[in-house]
């Protein structure tokens, strides 16, 4: 049985009618013990240093050097809060730090890409697809990921993206539900039109197998679950503030979608404006703030929106993970800005991560440990932490289908097995 | 049924089936030309008339009286699209586009034909002037207790002000968005403004910024506009040298010492050679070609040193200079020591400007350049995956051309004179732009740009001048192609044809004429040819039947029926 589904919904699904091959789908009722990931892109290049800023030693010492502007101090009411005896974490991450010592929440310091590349649009698309080695890969992980388990999206939705246009993690796979908003997944018009009308654009676009055609089978299957599902009643948890903005809504979005108990496998959440190369602001002032801010609230509104303290709690089923493309150069640029980067961090959110933690070997900072001599390396590639995902949370092996060219896999040992 | 339904059952029974003809075997019958370059999944539709294809990828769709007047204008396919394209890229050739201007000028768009210095007096220096003045008032709000609007709280007040102050800022870009619209529908031009839309997605700039949109307007009309026919190196420094793109990738603030490589990065990246030349983060002396003075690609290195060449290309702004707004090379902040980009050497102490000159010199010459462009041009005017062959072609004419005034009008022509181009159906759809305008041409809507309509068509997800990165918005299939696209596009057919948008008129008479003493099998195929050019393919036309001979279906029907061939997989395809 589907994650999401408890078996009353099941049963009520099935006397709609409306999923004919939903018997048939041997991969949507065996799935009994799979996670839901939630995969959230920071695009742009979050800044990782300024997000963990050191809080000892001789790398702190060449952390205020460098950022003689930017840095986050260390005392004030701008401080940074403390994780460890090494890091710290930003001052408008204060939702963050709570589920950190909740232990919900892990982070993994100089994590990311390990690929040659400071041009966003290429390092999004070589993390994207998995293949840090090869642009020219013809799927996304995510998509591959979504063909070993055979999701072919008859009568629920395996992947959705939250973000209007699907991102190169999904590449090739036709069955994702790109969406905006649940209230309007409808036609427009009386009654009888609209359903007339979708049965004329059902007899269209499953006729043929192209692309096109895919896409629309894809949002006509979508039309019909989501209205089973009575998108119009809000199933928000009372009190749980979502932050205004575009992280905000989305999480928002997502949580009413896997209340809505669609069969969601996976989900891409993308945030933008973490391009900061001017102005990025000092402490809990301006830009890199706001967008911290945005995040770190949106998260945690998430995660508790989820956690109903329930036995049932969708947040016991649900893996999020949050990556950029790279993190930022370690020298601020004459306009109070950073440039370009490349290690980065990542992080780790739910009921099974072994939380409270900060994981990653540390590069250091003194220039010959850097990237180039400039900036943060990657001590810890990106596809490291999402295999033991893979492979704990959505039990799932078929890593080398997911990751192809990845090897030496080892366990960071950041989370729980199912 | 009502009697206010625009189609009425006897009138499909008045039409009977005598006259109908089955669309299949029109389809059948006709020969299935070769495609090229098939991509996995791609139409298998057959080849419509060159007229369809051409006018779908060199306009932004046909009205029905296009596919005749492209018939016309010569005896064989290869005349008629010759002829076709030399009258679009000869504007003069076009009159005066009368009917285009007369709906612009009706929007009463007071900013368009502002010049620069208008443009920043009234929308940047007025605006920073409200807003000094609005903040005094406020804070003389709390020195006096005076409220000056009584019974507004300070707060209040302060968003009032700010919305004033932004409304200012945003004029420009929110009346150029409603005068592209108008441009696309009514312009004569239509494959100018095809390119127009094209050149502002290569050099994209997200507008909708307090900072940007006052600029956007001259960027649109004396950068993007003036060169989308002309030149690539005269448009290139165009391009640098635009307040708009200094600000928008930080050029502005670039300057000796501590460089800011946003743009030399994005324009290595997006602007000339492409990330399919970029070689990554190794030493840029390892690159082959770099011993000569041609490195074959690009690496952070020639970013780094193109940073370097741009300092102290800047806005004339603030408090060192008279704030102008107008592009300003500040020497103080120039960087005068040599540079090494791509392999050449630019020597210490240049004049003022020509570091940055020969660094788009040294881009516009080089093949990467040409292939990249080319390749982007080729994917909006003929296919997803133009072949290899068609890109060399086009970029050999683009190099052969670096110094010609109408190098772009050349290499256009190169592809679209191509066997490729006349050979290729089904490998692109519309993106949501071209599919809305493309719908609003083929009924020839009456259109009027307003908020409801702007804000259904923002859902579609390709706001104009609104994407936020400055690579564009995408031109694959792979990106458009999915559930939120689709659905917002048959939400916005509906919300025209059915729910009514403010500004659209669709002539209603137009509707029930078509029907006058048809059956529904000829009606579908009179709209095929009306709106498609074409038979309507045999998956859609019978779609269509069975729901116009659907009698529980209310008022609306025949609305409904041809929103459904607008919503239909035939009228993506392009």
């Amino acid at each position: 049985m589907n994650s999401s589904l408890t078996r009353k919904n099941f049963l009520s699904l099935i006397g709609t009618g409306i999923f004919p091959t939903f018997f048939g789908n041997i991969a949507f009722a065996d799935n009994s013990n799979r996670d839901i990931l939630i995969y959230v892109f920071l695009r742009g290049g979050c800044d990782a240093l300024n997000f963990l800023p050191p809080l000892s030693g001789e790398d702190r010492k060449v952390y205020e050097e460098e950022r003689p502007n930017l840095k986050i101090s260390l005392t004030g009411s701008d401080a940074l809060i403390p994780l460890d005896s090494r890091f710290g974490l930003h001052p408008s991450a204060k939702p963050l730090a709570e589920l950190f010592q909740e232990k919900k929440l892990a982070f993994v310091h100089a994590a990311g890409l390990t690929a040659n590349t400071r041009s966003h649009f290429e390092a999004q698309s070589l993390v994207e697809l998995g293949t840090p080695d090869k642009k020219t890969t013809g799927s996304g992980w995510i998509a591959r990921y979504l063909e070993t388990i055979d999701a072919n999206g008859d009568g629920y939705l395996p992947a959705v993206s939250l973000g209007g246009l699907n991102p190169a993690s999904l590449l090739s796979f036709s069955h994702a539900l790109s969406l905006n908003d649940p209230k309007r997944m409808n036609l427009v018009g009386d009654k009888s039109i609209q359903g007339a009308q979708r049965a004329a654009l059902k007899s269209m676009y499953r006729s043929k197998n192209s692309w096109l055609h895919k896409a629309g089978q894809s949002a006509l299957n979508a039309l019909d679950l989501v209205e089973s599902r009575d998108p119009n009643t809000d199933l928000i948890r009372p009190g749980i503030e979502y932050p205004k903005g575009e992280i905000g809504n989305r999480l928002k979005i997502l949580s009413q979608l896997l209340k809505m108990g669609l069969g969601i496998q996976i989900a891409t959440v993308d945030m933008g404006g973490w391009d900061t190369h001017k102005y990025q602001g000092v402490g809990t002032e301006g830009t890199y703030a706001k967008q911290v801010e945005q995040l770190s609230s949106a998260l945690h509104a998430l995660y508790s929106d989820l956690n109903d303290s329930t036995p049932n709690a969708i947040s016991k089923k649900v893996t999020i993970v949050v990556m950029t493309e790279f993190g930022r150069r370690l020298r601020e640029n004459a306009n109070r800005g950073t440039d370009h980067g490349h290690g980065g961090m990542m992080m780790i959110l739910g009921d099974h991560v072994r939380g409270g933690k900060v994981y990653g070997k540390w590069p250091g900072l003194h220039t010959d440990q850097l990237y180039e001599r400039a900036d943060l390396a990657v001590s810890t590639d990106f596809r490291q932490v999402l295999t033991e995902v893979i492979i704990k949370r959505l039990k799932n092996n078929r890593i080398a289908t997911i990751f192809p060219s990845y090897s030496n896999y080892s366990a960071l040992n950041l989370i729980d097995s199912i | 049924m009502k009697k206010k339904g625009l189609f009425s059952r006897r009138a499909f029974v008045k039409g009977g089936l005598a006259t109908s003809f089955s669309p299949a075997v029109a389809a059948i019958a006709r020969p299935l030309r070769k495609l090229a370059s098939l991509d996995q999944g791609d139409s298998l539709d057959p080849l419509p008339d060159l007229g369809v294809i051409a006018l779908n990828r060199l306009t932004f769709g046909p009205r029905p009286e296009d596919f005749g007047k492209f018939k016309k204008l010569g005896k064989t396919d290869i005349r008629r699209l010759q002829a076709f394209v030399e009258m679009q890229l000869e504007p003069g050739r076009l009159g005066g586009d009368s009917i285009c201007e007369g709906k612009v000028k009706e929007a009463g768009l007071s900013t368009l034909n502002k010049n620069f210095t208008q443009l920043w007096a009234d929308h940047v220096v007025a605006a920073d002037v409200l807003r000094e003045t609005e903040k005094e008032k406020i804070s003389s709000m709390a020195d006096s207790g005076d409220t000056p609007r009584p019974g507004l709280a300070k707060t209040e007040l302060a968003k009032i002000e700010k919305g004033n102050e932004n409304q200012l800022r945003l004029e420009p870009i929110t009346q150029l968005e409603n005068a592209t619209w108008i441009r696309a529908i009514y312009s004569d031009r239509q494959l100018f403004e095809v390119l127009v839309n094209f050149w502002h997605d290569h050099f994209s700039i997200f507008g909708w910024e307090g900072k940007i949109s006052p600029l956007f307007i001259h960027y649109d009309r004396d950068v993007i506009r003036k060169h989308a026919l002309g030149n690539f190196r005269e448009m290139l420094e165009d391009v640098a040298r635009s307040p708009a793109m200094l600000v928008y990738l930080d050029n502005a603030l670039n300057q000796s010492g501590n460089p800011n490589e946003n743009y030399a990065r994005e324009l290595f990246e997006l602007h000339t050679l492409g990330a399919e030349n970029y070689l990554g983060t190794q030493d840029r002396k390892t690159v082959a070609g770099f011993g000569t003075g041609q490195s074959i690609g690009y690496v952070d290195g020639d970013v780094y040193e193109a940073a370097r060449g741009f300092t102290g290309w800047r806005l004339d702004q603030g408090k060192d200079s008279k704030n102008t707004g107008q592009f300003d090379y500040f020497e103080q902040w120039h960087d005068r020591f040599q540079k090494i980009v791509l392999g050449h050497p630019l020597v210490e102490y240049q004049p003022p400007l020509k570091d940055g000159k020969d660094i788009l010199d040294l881009l516009t010459k080089h093949p990467g350049t040409a292939r990249y462009v080319c390749r982007k041009l080729c994917r909006r005017l003929v296919s997803n995956n133009p072949s290899n062959t068609l890109v060399e072609k086009a970029a050999n004419v683009f190099r052969e051309n670096l110094k010609a005034h109408d190098q772009l009008k050349q290499v256009v022509k190169t592809i679209i004179f191509s066997n490729e181009f006349r050979n290729s159906w089904g490998h692109k759809i519309k993106r949501p732009f071209e599919f809305t305008v493309g719908l609003l041409r083929a009924t020839g809507a009456d259109f009027s740009f307003s908020d409801p309509f702007k804000n259904n068509f923002e859902k579609t997800g390709q706001r104009l001048f609104q994407w936020r990165t400055p690579d564009g918005y995408p031109d694959f299939h792979e990106k458009w192609a999915n559930t939120n696209s689709l659905l917002e596009r048959w939400r916005l057919t509906d919300q025209i044809f059915l729910g009514g948008l403010p500004g659209i008129k669709i002539d209603a008479d137009l509707i029930r004429q078509n029907i006058k003493g048809m059956s529904p099998e000829n009606l579908i195929s009179y709209w095929g040819h009306q709106y498609l050019g074409r038979e309507v393919s045999i998956e859609t036309f019978n779609a269509i039947i069975t729901f116009l001979k659907d009698d529980k279906i209310g008022g609306k029907k025949v609305a409904g029926a041809l929103a459904l061939l607008f919503m239909s997989p035939d009228f993506q395809w392009s």
